[in-house]
């Protein structure tokens, strides 16, 4: 049923558009790397953009260098600590809830008002990195809320073939979305232990089926033949401690190096974006 | 002996009885004739600045960012195909007829606006429940405007079975191909399928004046907006779209909301219905705080795009402050509001 | 979520539970080694209308049925390889030939993700509610993660399987419920059989009504040992690690862990080639005794229940024990019951893992001839209904 809260639109269903690749040339194979395997992205953030909000932050993730691939651009406030409502039951700690939404217009197809399971399975990521972080029990009885607005995911634009990467995707949406709520959480001035960031890493295999897979870290699914493996960790840098780690991919059990050296280049980009956060807290501060 | 005073921060007075807050700064017992000055600094006649950006997403077909203040805005705009098959009474157009209009923008839906203002951008606007009435309102208040503006044509919404033969459209270059493919079949030109533009606006950050954000930046993306070139592709009985070429939506007009709020001196409750009692202040482009404490509104559309002023809307909810005198009076400050707001379109 | 429900445990029982499980060996509640599986019973083809299905009860009363159904599906044509994808519906299906004779040769056995259908059920939960959202996603990601299973349900070009997996708790949630559910999806999985195919090429397809012709959805023949993933859940108390903790086990957990694994046919029969020489000597030296080629196809941090645990205090910073010393003292006290911990006292635990901690935690589920082996040769040993 049609929610009638909303404007729906039209009964029938829409097409999002169809191109025509029969007359116009075929598009360049996938793009390669344009940066080393060790480098990430440049990022940008900045807090305070809700200003009524407790704490806010927007991050942008830098385009990279072939046009037609978008940046990653996302919106997080945080309301709260506040008291819980009377109905709820007691808690010892603080109760977190997370909430990350992509806009209609934050894919190559549109997405609804409602959240779909893949978003509720962010929050839940996003919940378990926070919950780390957060010194929990300094606020008994008390709520807050984190929501993020993917304003625009990272896919490209161009490669229109779906091949299976939205899941990759999500990772590298889920590495933002930590990054950001951290920041947004210190712009609310909420207790945590350390600043804790995301991080992705892939296994990718570039040259043809048989080539020697590497390990990069901040991969863009379209810059690669084939992404075999990849995880994304939010880390804590002075604690030396990883708050949430999602793996996902194909990995012979015999090799546990292989999954290791993922393991390590995903905390490396985790530092890497700390840097930023960190540079950028400093920055509110003076 | 006198009551002990108790000094408060100025925004903990603010929270604690907004509506004397208020009062206090748009009145001075000390100066009569100071100008009033609301809470936020500004004159009661006096806007926040607009910005407004153009095209910052790369999956819309036009986009936009609006800011007033701290009120912030994202529009999105995307078109989808919707075949004429899908869509119930449907009645033939022919090219040389003369178009039904907005008949058919209204009657097949072909705009669909939709506001969302649960992304935390203030403290009220929490997700995870339904659209509040506020965002419904809104939602209805854009979808009609945009209706009754005029300010999108059917014409080009319209995918036709053959492309254009005339001069100014730009489908040209796929005229060859199509002509190969119909040899033989001497099929009537005819509309096959329409543009359906998703307008989605989500609000960064809150601080009143919505409507007046939301409608700027649905203008500014329209007026951003390109759609690709669309050509009805006979064997594969489906629309296709070009990769390379687009065409830029045609925006009638710039029309511009203008909103003011009226606070008046007795407290909310307290009013009763016929005249005014006190003095009361009409508060352009009201932020968060005077929102809440006004109870009538008025918001007039206005275009001045053709040398003229013309007013498309006038929308007034509540109260009895403002008389025939003001409204009057009103289009002049929106005259000047569409000044402002046109050089931040540019 | 599920794994946060609250459990009635008081900090001193806490305390004494995280004490005994960090021992070297570790004492569990109900006498159990770390590596030890509650016992369970477990039965298949229960369901006589599904294509495949099990049960499978757990000793503390949970209990989860999953069901597989089959259908048949048209799939969804892509016009050229570069199109952008479009729903099914409004799309000729004309050009599908010329368009699939290109890539003859090579996998022509493509998979979609689209193609499976989860759902998981949970008493006492929507079903739109986070948890149940997590459980989904981690089961099936499992499944798909390799992009092989889809394969499996390729038809011809113009047709696939669409599976529809329902998987539902049918006793309350007494314990986290993710091995469970995973358990049983890997019985009704291997369960699963499909029609065998009558038709030829890529005409409409007509099936073999013979049940008893119908081929298993993961064949049970010497050459191949591939089998639908398991997930188990292992967490780490101090230096121990513990596999399939309680509920109780898992309050005070200071990580947790779903690593999900399969058994995959021995890499030279795959399609995937060797990804390293390190790898195909690996796979050269298999545990001849189980034979199996283990693969590990996602690994989830679990938001352990331990955060949300009532803290302990200090007897002395409590003044019902006459901590009323000087205001100074007292703030001392506090200070230091905030920042380090007292033995026996309980605190919730802060900040995430160790690094080594969460490689030692991977490494023994991985560990070859170990726990994953066990679990599958018992869930082999369930005999098919």
């Amino acid at each position: 049923m049609a929610d009638r809260r909303r404007i729906n639109g039209p009964a029938g269903a829409t097409i999002p558009p169809v191109f025509d690749d029969v007359s116009t040339p075929k598009l360049k194979s996938p793009k390669t790397r344009s940066r080393p395997p060790n480098t990430t992205r440049k990022m940008y953030l900045k807090t305070g953009v809700t200003p009524s909000a407790s704490g806010s932050a927007y991050l942008e993730i830098e385009t990279s260098a072939t046009p037609g691939v978008s940046g990653l651009k996302l919106s997080c406030s945080v309301h709260g600590p506040r008291s819980l409502p009377r109905s709820a039951p007691f808690s010892p700690h603080i109760v977190l809830s997370t909430h990350v939404k992509y806009a209609p217009f934050a894919t190559k197809q549109r997405r609804g008002y409602l959240r779909d399971p893949s978003e509720r399975d962010l929050g839940i990521h996003l919940e378990a990195a926070l919950r780390g972080a957060i010194i929990a029990d300094r606020w008994p009885k008390s709520g807050v809320d984190i929501i993020i607005s993917i304003v625009e995911g990272d896919q490209d634009r161009e490669t229109s073939l779906l091949q299976g990467d939205e899941v990759w995707d999500m990772m590298n949406a889920l590495g933002g979305c930590i990054t950001v709520a951290a920041a947004a959480l210190a712009d609310a001035g909420i207790d945590c232990v350390d600043t804790v960031a995301g991080g992705v890493a892939a296994l990718v295999q570039d040259a043809g089926e048989d080539s020697i897979p590497t390990v990069v870290v901040d991969p863009i699914p379209s810059e690669h033949e084939k992404i075999l493996a990849a995880c994304c960790i939010a880390y804590l840098p002075t604690r030396d401690e990883v708050t949430n780690l999602w793996f996902r991919g194909d990995l012979p059990t015999s090799d546990i190096d292989l999954y290791t050296s993922l393991v390590e280049k995903g905390i490396q980009a985790s530092k890497n974006a700390n840097r930023v956060l960190v540079g950028c807290l400093a920055e509110t501060i003076e | 002996m006198s009551a002990p005073t108790i000094k408060l921060p100025a925004p903990l007075f603010a929270r604690l009885s907004p509506h004397p807050f208020l009062l206090r700064n748009l009145t001075s017992a000390a100066d009569p004739s100071r100008p009033a000055t609301r809470t936020n600094g500004r004159g009661t006649q006096e806007t926040r600045p607009l910005h407004a950006k153009a095209s910052s997403l790369s999956h819309a077909h036009g986009s936009s960012l609006v800011r007033l203040g701290d009120t912030t805005v994202l529009c999105g705009v995307r078109g989808e195909v919707l075949p004429v098959e899908r869509v119930p009474l449907f009645r033939p157009v022919d090219r040389g007829g003369v178009g039904l209009g907005r008949g058919e923008l209204r009657d097949y839906d072909l705009l669909v606006p939709n506001i969302e203002l649960a992304t935390g951008s203030a403290p009220q606007f929490l997700p995870g429940v339904p659209p509040t009435a506020l965002a419904q309102t809104l939602s209805t208040r854009v979808y009609s405007l945009l209706h009754s503006t005029g300010m999108v044509g059917v014409e080009d919404l319209r995918v036709w079975s053959k492309p254009a033969g005339g001069g100014e459209d730009t489908e040209m270059e796929g005229a060859g191909e199509g002509q190969e493919e119909e040899e033989g079949v001497k099929e009537e030109d005819r509309v096959v399928a329409y543009w359906v533009l998703y307008i989605d606006l989500l609000f960064v950050s809150f601080d009143g004046n919505p409507f007046d954000a939301a409608w700027a930046a649905v203008v500014a993306a329209l007026r951003n907006t390109s759609l690709p070139v669309a050509r009805w592709d006979p064997e594969r009985e489906m629309v296709v779209c070009s990769r390379t070429e687009k065409r830029q939506l045609n925006v009638k007009g710039l029309p511009v909301a203008c909103t003011a709020a009226v606070f008046e001196e007795k407290e909310l409750g307290e009013v009763g219905t016929g005249v005014p009692e006190g003095r009361h202040w009409l508060l352009l482009d009201p932020d968060r705080l005077e929102e809440t404490l006004c109870r009538e509104a008025i918001t007039m559309v206005v275009d001045c795009s053709d040398g003229e002023t013309r007013i498309k809307s006038i929308e007034k909810q509540g109260g009895t402050a403002i008389g025939r005198e003001l409204v009057r009076g009103f289009a002049t400050i929106a005259e000047k509001r569409w000044k402002e707001v046109q050089g931040a379109m540019k | 979520m599920a794994s946060s429900q609250h459990v009635l445990l008081s900090p001193a029982e806490l305390a004494y539970l995280h004490a005994s499980l960090s021992l070297a060996p570790p004492i569990r509640l109900d006498g159990r080694s770390p590596t030890q599986f509650r016992p369970l019973v477990a039965e298949t083809g229960i369901l006589p209308g599904t294509n495949g299905s099990a049960r499978i009860c757990f000793a503390d009363g949970t209990e989860a049925i999953v069901g597989v159904k089959a259908e048949v599906e048209r799939t969804a044509q892509r016009p050229g390889e570069d199109t952008v994808f479009f729903e099914e519906g409004g799309v000729g299906t004309d050009d599908a030939d010329e368009e699939g004779e290109t890539r003859d040769g090579v996998d022509k056995r493509k998979g979609d993700a689209s193609w499976v259908e989860m759902t998981v059920e949970i008493p006492g939960l929507r079903d739109d509610d986070s948890g149940t959202a997590f459980l989904s996603a981690m089961l099936s990601e499992a499944l798909l993660a390799d992009g092989e299973f889809a394969k499996r349900l390729w038809i011809n070009r113009r047709f696939h399987w669409k599976l529809y997996l329902d998987i539902i708790l049918i006793s309350p949630p007494l314990s986290y419920p993710l091995p469970l559910l995973s358990l049983t999806s890997h019985l009704a999985l291997l369960s699963t059989r499909l029609p065998r195919l009558k038709s030829e090429g890529d005409e409409d397809p007509f099936f073999d009504d013979d049940w008893a012709a119908a081929p298993h959805l993961y064949p049970r023949t010497a050459a191949t040992t591939t089998r639908p993933p398991i997930t188990l859940l292992v967490m780490a108390v101090g230096n121990n690690i513990i596999f399939d903790p309680s509920k109780e086990e898992l309050t005070v957990a200071d990580v947790a862990l779903a690593v999900s694994v399969t058994s995959a046919t021995s890499p030279s029969t795959l399609s995937k080639p060797h990804t390293t020489d390190a790898e195909a000597a690996a796979a050269a030296e298999t545990d001849p005794e189980s034979g199996r080629n283990l693969r590990l196809l996602s690994i989830r941090t679990i938001d352990p229940p331990s955060r949300l645990t009532p803290p302990g205090v200090a007897n002395a910073v409590n003044a019902a024990y006459g901590a009323a010393g000087t205001q100074k003292a007292t703030l001392e006290a506090q200070t230091a019951a905030e920042t380090e911990a007292v033995e026996g006292v309980w605190k919730a635990p802060r900040g995430g893992a160790k690094r080594a901690v969460l490689g030692a935690l991977v490494q023994k589920v991985l560990e070859r001839g170990g726990v994953v082996d066990e679990v599958l040769d018992a869930l082999e040993a369930v005999e098919l209904g």
